[in-house]
Order: structure tokens, then C-alpha cells, then sequence
């Protein structure tokens, strides 16, 4: 793979992503409500609720009977759970769009007759769609963090326990819409089969937080993650070519 | 320097729902040659420009570019010195002219774009999208970044199809420019493009190569015709040449001969004449690329 290939087709893909008010509006506002409203609003309602409201050592799940406090329920459970959640959403719609959107309008052919390689468009497609999901969710990653870290509900130890699930989701993510964008015949039916993988990821992810007992949960969830990423790219570059596009 | 241009050995493609586009296929051409491919829709065309522009992987056998092979070592030197205008493709509807322009130059790394711009006639439209232009500017802008960096090979897909003929004929005043010096794979359904801007021909069917000729020793190989008109009924005309035992054929009111008019037309015309068949107009036809095409396809 050619570094200067790469970098005019991220040229490409950036100028197009800016002046796609559909997916402007989604990078948006779906990390808005994922990764700032939800937990921000959580925060809220646990500190005026405060102790009486749940006792996580009552509920028998090996995972959380370490966490004695709703607020470390919140920061040890809900929130990777809902970062993870951001995480797996927030690329998906960008990265079946970029790779649909080439077959569904055909330019892909265009694109081809240009001294570029599969493995190079892709690749330009894939940073692309990294640069958008972490410029819109880090930031709030950031004021979700040091909220924690201000009002003394956390200590920086929480850092990359929220930080990994989330780059681990988004790599998730990301390799499962590839596969699915290079199988799947049109847009809506690969955002279909994308709903059909996340969903039951996300309860895998649940479920390893819930049973992995202490800090290594969060870090348990995102080696679940980064498998399932790994086999979907696995498949991926098993599928890797326009041929089914071309065909 | 290399001296073939691009060439496939025993190259078979077989796509993955089963289709059959090419078949153990041999053929190549020479740096400067100007070759059409031509063949009935189906026949494999576009499966050979997208094997040599590396879209596609030949299932079987070896396609090189300026002798290295596709998607191998050094193939991306060899892209690099190739245009290709594809098929009557989608357009981008979030690029303007000047932004895929500047895409052109950046992935080849050199190229005009201003001066593109002006020889193209796409100043005008240099901050219009892609899909807004009109068919005929679409392949002006298709045409111009094949060309933007002076690349020594071209690969030209149907580059006239869906055009009126007022576009076609400005594309194909571009095209002779363009193609003037430099090695060029023309793949055409219009037998008038091809034999007016090439040189050779590699007529395929089935995904088979079924002929590859210069286009002179093709037309050297086809029998003489000649066409005779008389101011009798053709019918009277053909008993006539019935009589003296001359094949031909009646089309349009008239009799084609099987002679070669400046050899033989005098003396069948004497004799005709003296029969009293009043024969006004004797004329040599020069076989067309389509004639030619017509009877290597009907073989």
C-alpha cells in the first residue's frame, strides 16, 4: 500500500464525509445523546438518589459484588457498558455508507480506474471513518471523564477502563460494517445485518462486565470485543474485493 | 523499454456467481499500437479492461501492463503510466469537477489541473458536482483525467455509449488528439469509432478471442465487391448475371458482385451492355469494420 494513495483518497473521503448532511447530523448527534446526554443525566439522577436507590452487593452477580456503591455501579458497569454502546453505533452507519454508497450511486467503477488498490480505498475508508467517530466522541469521552474526575467519583485509575472498551467497540465496530459493507448488496440491507450483529454484541458485552469480578471487567469486555473484531476481519479480508460490486 | 504493451496469456476469469466472461484467452499488443476490442455485449470486454486495470484477479492464466504483471511487483509503476476511462460510470454527487481533478493529480503525482480545465472546455464547470453535468461533459471530465497525467497508455470502456451524437463527436475529436501517439485499447460497441481511430482489431465472443488483425490485412483479406445498378428491374439484372454464371447477392434495388471492379468490371459491363442491360452505376465497395465484425461473429 502506497502512503501517497492513501492519503489523497482520505483527501477524497473527508471532502465527501463534510458535505454528507446525513451522516453530519448522525456523527452528531448520536454521540451526543450516547456518550454526554445519557451519562451526564445517569450521573445526575445517582447523586440525587444516592445510596438508598440500590444496593449492588444484594444482587447476586460474580462481577459486580466487589462494587459496594451506585456511583462505582455507574462508573465500574453503566458506563463501559454505554461507552461500548456509542462505540459499536457511532462507526458502523459511516463505514457502510462510505463502502455502499461507492456500488449503490456506481462510482466505484470510477474509483477504480484510478491507480489505486482495493486494500488502499479501503484503507483510506477505514481512517476516514476513525478521524470522524474520534473527533465526535472524544471530546465527550473527555467531559464525561473529568466530571468523574472533578467531583471526586472516580480516580484516574477509571481513565482506561472507559477509554479501552470504547477504542475496543469502535474496532468492533468498524470490522464487522467492512464485512458486512462488502457482502451486503445495497445500504439498507447491510444497516440491517449491522443491527443484527451489534445487538447481540452489545449483551455479550453486558455480560462479560457483569461476570469478569473487579477492575479487569472492563478490560475482559474489550478483549471480547477486539476477538469478535478480529474474526470479523479475518472474513473480511477473505471477502476483500470489489468483485461482487463489479460483477 | 518494454515493446508489448499489455498482454493476457491463457488468462481464464471466472466471476464468483459462476459466469464464464473469459476463456483461457491469449492476446497482446504492442507499445503504439492503437487497438479496438470489439465483441457482442457479453463477449468479455469490460471483464478485460477491469482485469487490466487490477479491479478483478483472472482466475486462471497472466495479464501483464507494460510488462509487469497485474497486481504483482511493479505493477503500480505500470498503472501509474495508464489512463483508463471506464464505462459510462455513477458520478460522484459530493465532488466537484475541480475536487476529482485534484484527486486525479494527487494518486498519479502529476498532471495540469488548470490546464486540463481549459483544453477540456470544463473551466465553466470546474466548481459544478460531478452528477450535475450533462452526459457529455461527464465524459469530457472522464476523458480529461485519463489524460490529466499524460499517461503512455490508454484504456478507453465504451467511452462514447449513451452519448448524443453532437457529444460523441466532440469526444471523439478529443479522442483522436489523445490518441495520437500513444498506445491505446479502445473497447466499442460503435463499429464507426473503432475503425476510425484504430488500427488493429481483437474481436471477441463468448470469452473467446476470435480474431486479431491490423485492420488493413483484414480488409486485404476480404473478397472484392463490387455493386452494379441497372435501369432494368434487379431482377432482370440478376437473371443477366444468373446467365453468365456470376455470384452476387440483390440488396437495396441493386446486385453485389463478387469481382474486383478494376480487374474484371469491364468486361462483365460489355457484356451486359451488349445484352442490353442498361447498367448506370458500377461501384467497388470497400468492406466496413461492421462487415467485417458481422461475418467473423456469423462464422
Amino acid at each position: 500500500m502506497r502512503p501517497q494513495a492513501i492519503g489523497a483518497l482520505l483527501w477524497k473521503e473527508t471532502r465527501q464525509l463534510g458535505r454528507n448532511r446525513m451522516a453530519l447530523l448522525t456523527a452528531a448527534l448520536l454521540p451526543f445523546v450516547i456518550l454526554f446526554f445519557a451519562p451526564i443525566q445517569l450521573l445526575i439522577q445517582f447523586k440525587i438518589a444516592g445510596a438508598k436507590a440500590f444496593d449492588p452487593s444484594a444482587v447476586p452477580i460474580p462481577g459486580l459484588s466487589d462494587i459496594g456503591d451506585p456511583l462505582q455501579l455507574l462508573v465500574r458497569f453503566i458506563y463501559p457498558l454505554l461507552f461500548v454502546i456509542g462505540g459499536l453505533l457511532l462507526p458502523s452507519l459511516t463505514t457502510t455508507y462510505a463502502i455502499v454508497a461507492e456500488r449503490e450511486r456506481r462510482s466505484l467503477e470510477l474509483l477504480v480506474s484510478l491507480p489505486v488498490s482495493v486494500g488502499e480505498i479501503l484503507t483510506a475508508k477505514l481512517i476516514s471513518v476513525l478521524i470522524v467517530t474520534a473527533l465526535v466522541g472524544l471530546p465527550y469521552l473527555a467531559i464525561v471523564i473529568t466530571l468523574l474526575l472533578v467531583l471526586g467519583i472516580a480516580d484516574a485509575t477509571v481513565i482506561p477502563t472507559l477509554l479501552v472498551p470504547f477504542a475496543a467497540a469502535v474496532t468492533c465496530s468498524t470490522a464487522i460494517s467492512l464485512l458486512l459493507a462488502l457482502l451486503a448488496r445495497d445500504f439498507r440491507t447491510a444497516n440491517n445485518l449491522s443491527g443484527a450483529f451489534i445487538v447481540p454484541i452489545i449483551l455479550l458485552t453486558s455480560g462479560t462486565l457483569a461476570l469478569v469480578p473487579g477492575p479487569a471487567r472492563a478490560y475482559g469486555a474489550s478483549v471480547m470485543l477486539l476477538l469478535v473484531a478480529a474474526i470479523a476481519l479475518l472474513a473480511a479480508l477473505r471477502w476483500v474485493s470489489f468483485e461482487r460490486y463489479l460483477e | 523499454m518494454t515493446s508489448i504493451a499489455m498482454s493476457f496469456d491463457a488468462t481464464t476469469k471466472r466471476y464468483r456467481n459462476g459466469t464464464l466472461a473469459l476463456r483461457d484467452v491469449s492476446w497482446s499488443i504492442p507499445v503504439g499500437a492503437r487497438a479496438c476490442l470489439l465483441g457482442p455485449n457479453g463477449s468479455g470486454k469490460t471483464t478485460s479492461i477491469r482485469l487490466l486495470e487490477g479491479a478483478l484477479k483472472p482466475t486462471s492464466g497472466m495479464v501483464r501492463l507494460l510488462d509487469r504483471e497485474v497486481n504483482g511487483s511493479g505493477y503500480a509503476e505500470a498503472r501509474m503510466q495508464t489512463g483508463v476511462v471506464p464505462q459510462m460510470s455513477g458520478m460522484y454527487t459530493d465532488l466537484t469537477v475541480a475536487e476529482y481533478f485534484e484527486l486525479v493529480r494527487r494518486l498519479y503525482g502529476r498532471g495540469d489541473v488548470a490546464g486540463a480545465l481549459e483544453i477540456f472546455g470544463l473551466a465553466e464547470q470546474r466548481d459544478k458536482r460531478l452528477a450535475q453535468l450533462s452526459g457529455g461533459f461527464q465524459r469530457r471530465v472522464v476523458l480529461a483525467a485519463a489524460l490529466l497525467s499524460e499517461p503512455e497508455l490508454l484504456l478507453l470502456d465504451e467511452p462514447t455509449v449513451g452519448l448524443d451524437p453532437v457529444a460523441a463527436h466532440e469526444v471523439h475529436a478529443y479522442l483522436a488528439t489523445a490518441m495520437r501517439d500513444r498506445t491505446t485499447l479502445l473497447c466499442t460497441h460503435n463499429l464507426a469509432e473503432a475503425e476510425a481511430l484504430c488500427d488493429d482489431v481483437i474481436i471477441l465472443r463468448n470469452g473467446e478471442v476470435l480474431l486479431h488483425e491490423p485492420l488493413a490485412a483484414l480488409r486485404q483479406r476480404q473478397r472484392p465487391r463490387t455493386r452494379l445498378v441497372a435501369r432494368q428491374p434487379v431482377t432482370t439484372l440478376s437473371a443477366a448475371l444468373n446467365a453468365r454464371g456470376v455470384t452476387h447477392t440483390v440488396e437495396d434495388g441493386a446486385a453485389i458482385v463478387a469481382i474486383d471492379a478494376r480487374a474484371e468490371a469491364p468486361s462483365l459491363l460489355r457484356a451486359l451492355l451488349s445484352e442490353g442491360i442498361d447498367v448506370y452505376e458500377c461501384v467497388q465497395l470497400t468492406a466496413t469494420l461492421e462487415d467485417m465484425f458481422l461475418e467473423a461473429v456469423q462464422r
